[in-house]
């Protein structure tokens, strides 16, 4: 077991989509701490550092957040919201929203360290930059 | 350059984008999401509208930051962090100092093309936006601050990404088939150094 907890964030750019893998996700572990981060605040598609910074900051602070997201500029969002948050173990990983994520809801419910979990979710499944 | 001149510029910039939203947004459906126009434009009603708040002898750094900040947070998309990225690093470079002078200005394009060049991992030649700042970076470098020759310089990098294979973003998904399409972002690139160049010319 490691000592500090990982949290799921799900970064898309859409809401319902986001909600919906975190739905997925929850009936596999109902006990990993999983966030769904999707669209912007009036519910148009995109992604925002700004919501995803909210979110981030409703993580219990002894939680390490593993990201994974769903295109090219989430990412972006997500690396600047990283830097954004230097204090606080953000990781992001490029395997798929939804595979890679359920793959590492089951390892972080096993109480796996962060570095860990990303492992896993990416040794099962692997997309390009 | 000073507060006042950034000032003027921002307002002029503002002003072509909002005329040339639905423009831009239809470039991105070649290439993107077919958002652009609107993202920009949203963004630069913001700074518009923070324009106000800022006094002629606040430093011009301050004012860079600020535009930093609201693009960040208002534009969105990779178009956010990227120009966010860029107002930030050009910021860093101005810091303590009421008038930019020639010198601070080169620095300051190098290092806000640098930075968007990390922030979005890529390289000149990928067909972004970066080919129009790293084109005006290295022609500041190479021959000093000359407006018309920059505004040359922009219009140059923004045309050369229309034969170029988009490797970069969501254009990449077409590969060879984003060539003859220009990139939306060089475009909103080339506005923002033409507006620049125009209130610099006007101020000599």
């Amino acid at each position: 077991m490691a000592d500090r907890r990982v949290a799921i964030l799900l970064i898309s750019h859409v809401k319902a989509l986001a909600d919906g893998a975190q739905a997925l996700m929850q009936q596999a572990n109902r006990d990993v701490g999983i966030y769904a981060c999707g669209g912007l605040e009036d519910g148009e598609i995109g992604t925002s550092i700004e919501r995803i910074r909210t979110v981030i900051d409703g993580i219990p602070s002894d939680h390490d957040i593993l990201v994974f997201y769903d295109i090219g500029s989430a990412k972006m969002n997500a690396e600047m919201a990283q830097e954004f948050e230097p204090n606080r173990t953000i990781m992001i990983s490029d395997a798929p929203l939804i595979e890679g994520g359920y793959v590492a809801t089951i390892h972080a419910g096993l109480g796996k360290g962060i570095e860990e979990v990303k492992r896993n979710a990416e040794s099962s499944y692997q997309k390009g930059e | 350059m000073n507060t006042t001149q950034l000032k003027q510029w921002l307002t002029e910039l503002a002003a072509v984008i909002a005329d040339n939203r639905d423009e831009l947004s239809k470039l991105d459906q070649a290439l993107g999401d077919g958002d652009h126009g609107i993202n920009m434009h949203r963004g630069f009603q913001a700074v518009l509208a923070e324009l106000p708040n800022i006094k002629e002898e606040d430093e011009p750094a301050a004012l860079l930051q600020k535009v930093a900040t609201i693009l960040i947070s208002k534009v969105g998309g990779a178009s956010g962090p990227l120009y966010g990225t860029a107002f930030l690093r050009m910021s860093a470079a101005c810091k303590g100092k009421q008038t930019l002078d020639d010198e601070t200005m080169v620095v300051a394009l190098k290092q806000a093309a640098e930075g968007i060049a990390q922030r979005g991992k890529a390289a000149p030649g990928e067909g972004t936006l970066l080919d129009v700042w790293s084109t005006v970076a290295n022609e500041a470098r190479e021959t000093g601050m000359d407006w018309n020759q920059l505004e040359s310089s922009a219009r140059e990098g923004m045309e050369a990404t229309k034969d170029m294979v988009v490797k970069r973003g969501r254009g990449a998904i077409l590969g060879e088939q984003s060539v003859g399409h220009i990139d939306p972002g060089a475009v909103s690139s080339y506005y923002l150094f033409k507006t620049l160049c125009n209130t610099m010319k006007g101020s000599e």
